[in-house]
């Protein structure tokens, strides 16, 4: 397991700073929900007056003066913005960044095969992104106690459990994008998770096609509408998922047979 | 007897690019092998296919006794490899380097490299991102040598290396040698490989132009003779047997010899020359002029 530590301790720092900086943001998005609760009356008018922009975040659905509808559509949505990103920028450089650095050829004249290099390196990203989760969570759970409101413990914890199925899920098939590419790349990472979110943005206003729902997980695992349906869409869940299996096994293949660039 | 390395017919091509071409080649186990070549020859491409880095286009490559890169893993446990440029991760001292290469192993070679980095003058203890290219290149070297492999590959090892430190690396090398493990050594340095190898190969434009023992080819060096104060040189000389080429320049001139140098330099001595010189030529003027020409 020694590239899978390699890469916890590498990625430590980056890792860390990404995630107490939104873990921050969170906190101070959350200490806003007061203010909001307490004038309502104006928030829905402000709401009501934004059009199409509600209904693409999904303000039109939720009462904002409840804690976790105001977590869900706010300080949700933030972290569902960051996470994703975290995310694709991880997983796209995980593989190539050997390649892109130049420390393949340090790094692969050892003994030891690529599926294993592929596994440990993957492992690593999915522990990173848990972590990433935890310390957000956590500090959302903190700001929630300071509000002192009522709200579903279970229900808190299924947008977070969704969004780290989101987060597993576009970080590995960035991860398997990383396998054909070889240097880092940074800007498409940071690009698919854009590029993703906007096509979740386009469902919402209903001018996305359906096919749109099948290319962006995040319309099944936004956090607007875990608190809707009350549960993840088991069917979107299941395809994502083999999405997800197939792009790992598909990079793989590639990253098994590929003549390693110095 | 088993080789060390065994290609047959090994060719790498990238697209429409040229890697190496049918190269055939064997070094049998306790040689210190030495590939010549210019930039570009094709001697990195050749070392990276023998690691499994890439994949032959064609040909057979054989590494241990086992075929590359099927058996890779296994092979590569008796490999030392030091590449021609190293890179490290971030953040890493030159220690962190040989214990991660260790791990890598599943060997414990604490104790080889601190040996090794005490031998030559390197102080592991640094960031590697600190070291001077040099420096660099010694990490290289250890993490290269301190698992004591049956086969070292090296590329280009002592480039950037100053002399001392060159003479210590060699010190190493010969005694690595005579514990029994066979050096495949990647220079486009020719006196070195002259000087230590047993046996070499020239590699050009990715072929193989003479495989041979060091001596043998030893045979075949030429030398430039550069005399300067005059300008003009007599047809004797011209027209003498191994004269390979002659250059001449308003200040002096110069020729291309192989052969008994007694014989020339009886008939340079009666030309009014203010100066000679006589060097090795240069490994393109050997590969135009020598290799390609006479073999």
């Amino acid at each position: 397991m020694t590239i899978f530590f390699h890469e916890l301790k590498q990625g430590k720092k980056a890792g860390l700073i990404t995630s107490f900086s939104s873990c921050i943001l969170l906190i101070l998005i959350m200490s806003v929900q007061p203010k909001v609760q307490n004038q309502m009356k104006m928030v829905e008018k402000l709401i009501a007056g934004l059009g199409p922009l509600a209904q693409a975040f999904a303000m039109d659905k939720l009462d904002m003066g409840e804690l976790l509808n105001f977590y869900s559509l706010e300080a949700g949505n933030v972290l569902l913005l960051i996470g994703c990103s975290f995310s694709c920028v991880m997983g796209i450089s995980m593989l190539s960044k050997e390649e892109g650095r130049h420390t393949s050829e340090f790094l692969f004249p050892h003994p030891i095969n690529r599926l294993s290099v592929i596994i440990q390196k993957w492992l690593a990203l999915i522990i990173q992104l848990v972590v990433f989760i935890i310390i957000n969570t956590a500090g959302t759970y903190i700001s929630f106690v300071m509000l002192n409101q009522p709200w579903d413990m279970m229900l808190f914890i299924k947008i977070q459990l969704s969004l780290l199925i989101l987060f597993v899920c576009v970080g590995s098939i960035c991860f398997s994008i990383s396998a054909f590419i070889s240097h880092e790349a940074t800007g498409v990472g940071v690009g698919i998770a854009l590029t993703l979110y906007v096509l979740n943005l386009l469902i919402n206003l209903d001018v996305g096609k359906d096919i749109f729902k099948y290319i962006t997980p995040i319309y099944f695992t936004e956090p607007a509408k875990i608190v809707t349906k009350g549960t993840l869409d088991t069917y979107f869940a299941k395809y994502y998922g083999l999405i997800t299996i197939a792009s790992l096994l598909l990079g793989t293949l590639r990253y098994a047979i590929k003549d390693l660039r110095i | 007897m088993e080789t060390a390395i065994s290609t047959e017919n090994l060719t790498k091509r990238y697209g429409r690019a040229r890697g190496i071409e049918n190269v055939s080649l064997e070094v049998l186990p306790g040689q210190i092998f030495g590939f010549i070549g210019p930039n570009g020859a094709g001697k990195s491409t050749f070392i990276r296919t023998l690691l499994g880095l890439i994949r032959p286009s064609s040909g057979h490559v054989s590494v241990l006794g086992n075929t590359i890169p099927l058996k890779s893993r296994s092979v590569l446990k008796q490999i030392g490899y030091m590449p021609s440029e190293a890179s490290y991760y971030r953040g890493m001292r030159a220690l962190d380097v040989f214990r991660m290469s260790s791990h890598l192993r599943r060997k414990d070679c604490e104790r080889e490299s601190w040996v090794l980095s005490d031998r030559l003058g390197l102080d592991p203890t640094r960031p590697v991102a600190d070291l001077s290219f040099g420096n660099q290149k010694k990490v290289a070297i250890v993490a290269a040598m301190q698992h004591k492999p049956k086969l070292l590959i090296l590329d280009e090892p002592t480039s950037g290396l100053d002399p001392l430190v060159q003479r210590a690396f060699w010190d190493i090398l010969h005694e690595r040698n005579r514990q029994g493990a066979t050096i495949f050594i990647s220079s486009h340095v020719l006196s070195e490989v002259q000087q230590h190898c047993s046996h070499a190969a020239i590699i050009r434009d990715g072929r193989i132009l003479v495989s041979d023992s060091v001596s043998r080819l030893g045979e075949n060096t030429a030398r430039r003779i550069t005399l300067r104060g005059i300008n003009e040189l007599t047809q004797d000389i011209i027209n003498f047997s191994g004269v390979l080429k002659v250059d001449i320049h308003s200040s002096e001139s110069s020729i291309l010899y192989q052969g008994d140098m007694h014989d020339l330099i009886a008939r340079i001595n009666q030309l009014p020359y203010s100066d000679i010189i006589i060097t090795e030529p240069s490994l393109e003027e050997i590969f135009l002029h020598v290799y390609e020409r006479g073999q």
